[in-house]
């Protein structure tokens, strides 16, 4: 799977990317905002984003919600990978178009199930 | 797969004490960031919080992927009183005395995730005093 994973720290991006291309065998792309995402998501044409919520210059949920209004974007799955952890956060979240939210800290080990777990549970649910 | 893992395994372990070297440094941000709010209370000023927040935050995710559970525990005790308005609207001296008292345990904290010491409390138990110390300041406030 080709993923974009936008996060802002730079040590959550290395041992995310770890994770997903070395343990679970992706492919990853890394942005460090939601500009920057929103500039190659186009190019990029990943299977699914991954999106941290509180990052500089536009934030998760913003990202997301302008990834869903675009007609060449909406159909791309979001998860959120994010320490926000309050309930009405993982409802906004929820709210914008994400299909579900992993959150940090997570083990690297097993992230590539996790994600696994969401995109099947979505599928389900369709 | 036995092989995969071993490796991502080293790899991790190698991240990690990159990490453990890189904590003073994240420490010293999030310590700018307190005082930035602690010098704007000492003014009667609301300055520095959503800095504050984002510091804690990000260090919060950070430490406990990394498997630094106490200094994350330590973090996103911070950062949920940030964002809690029982804490924030307490009076400037109230809100200073508590900060100083949880900076004190993040100190603590961040040496020994820096220097990689083994953790012997609970992270849960770790931050108990810290919500006993906050519970007596808003009984205080309230009887006031």
């Amino acid at each position: 799977m080709n993923i974009l994973l936008a996060e802002d720290d730079p040590s959550i991006q290395a041992i995310a990317v770890l994770a997903l291309s070395r343990v679970g065998g992706h492919t990853v792309t890394t942005v460090k905002n939601g500009v920057e995402l929103l500039e190659i998501v186009g190019k990029a044409k990943p299977d699914l984003i991954l999106l941290d919520v509180m990052m500089p210059i536009l934030d998760g949920f913003e990202t997301c919600a302008r990834l869903k209004q675009s007609e060449a974007t909406r159909d791309i799955p979001v998860i959120f990978l994010t320490a926000k952890a309050q309930i009405h956060e993982q409802h906004h979240g929820m709210n914008v178009g994400a299909l579900g939210y992993i959150l940090k800290p997570f083990d690297p080990m097993t992230l590539h199930v996790q994600i696994d777990e969401v995109l099947k549970n979505h599928a389900k649910a369709a | 797969m036995t092989q995969v893992k071993d490796t991502a395994d080293a790899e991790i372990e190698a991240l990690r004490a990159t990490y453990a070297s890189e904590i003073p440094a994240k420490a010293a941000e999030l310590t700018r960031a307190l005082d930035t709010v602690l010098h704007g209370l000492g003014l009667g000023q609301t300055v520095g919080w959503e800095e504050l927040e984002y510091f804690a935050h990000k260090l919060c995710g950070s430490s406990g992927t990394y498997g630094f559970h106490h200094l994350a525990a330590v973090t996103r005790y911070l950062e949920e009183r940030v964002c809690d308005p029982a804490f924030t609207e307490l009076a400037p001296n109230l809100i200073a005395e508590h900060l100083a008292k949880w900076n004190s345990l993040f100190a603590q904290q961040a040496r020994q995730a820096h220097g990689r010491q083994s953790e012997a409390a609970t992270p849960e138990s770790l931050v108990e005093p810290l919500n006993e110390h906050l519970q007596l300041l808003v009984t205080q406030a309230v009887a006031a």
